[in-house]
């Protein structure tokens, strides 16, 4: 079965957006920076609440924060 | 390493020294005194009644120490801060958020998996004619396990990370 894979670009916007740092995202977020931490590498997907409180942080749609695939990179038919 | 791993450590650390210091001594008094012991349920009852309690005043214990010592660290790093002039928020560390949660939720699950399964060979042990006080024993350590196993989940879920689903 294949396996979806969430990746994100939270540490790239936080950089241009005046180098923000983990704790301010955290603070706006409403979180812990070690979540933001472990969704940033990876180890935690963040729920639909969280993932667009972080888009709107950044004043960016949802898909410019995160992508997903699957790991055979078979894509689902639509 | 996160400060909630760490505390999660500290209590898996008192568990083990529990769960030992209770077979050590219920198998100390077992060993001599054998055949009055099978049928005493009122030592076992009071045993284990006195392990909980223990086992209870030390998480009161290690869960103030934690709070005494997140405090003063608190403290000393806002005035750190102050006096370098950084930024003088410091984030509170026993926060939980929606991260925190799902863990929680998901360590308690793999906790009560070991206890029923515990309980279950406790039941068995009765099918084959063992007594009593061996299946209250049985489902009292798994109980202990059970503990044992949502604190080894948490700290595994905070390093290696855990997703939805």
């Amino acid at each position: 079965m294949a396996k979806i894979v969430i990746s994100n670009k939270i540490r790239t916007l936080r950089f241009h957006h005046s180098e923000m740092t983990q704790q301010d995202l955290a603070i706006k977020t409403g979180v812990t920076r070690q979540t933001i931490v472990a969704i940033e590498n990876g180890k935690y997907y963040p729920t639909l609440e969280l993932a667009f409180k972080i888009a709107d942080i950044f004043g960016v749609g949802l898909d410019e924060v995160f992508s997903y695939k699957l790991t055979d990179e078979k894509k689902l038919s639509k | 390493m996160n400060y909630k791993a760490k505390k999660m450590i500290v209590i898996l650390i008192m568990q083990i020294i529990l769960i030992i210091g209770y077979l050590a001594f219920v198998i100390s008094k077992y060993m001599a005194n054998m055949e009055e012991l099978t049928n005493d349920y009122k030592f076992w009852g009071i045993t284990i009644i006195v392990t909980i309690v223990i086992g209870v005043a030390l998480m009161i214990l290690v869960h103030v120490g934690f709070a005494i010592a997140k405090n003063v660290s608190f403290e000393i790093k806002k005035r750190c801060n102050k006096e370098t002039g950084e930024d003088s928020f410091v984030e509170n560390m026993d926060i939980e958020d929606e991260m925190d949660k799902l863990i929680s939720l998901k360590s308690i699950r793999n906790s009560c998996y070991v206890a029923e399964v515990g309980f279950v060979v406790g039941l068995i042990t009765l099918c084959f004619g063992a007594s009593a006080f061996i299946m209250i024993n049985i489902t009292f350590l798994a109980m202990n396990l059970g503990s044992l196993a949502e604190a080894i989940s948490q700290i595994c879920f905070y390093y290696k990370g855990i997703r939805n689903g």
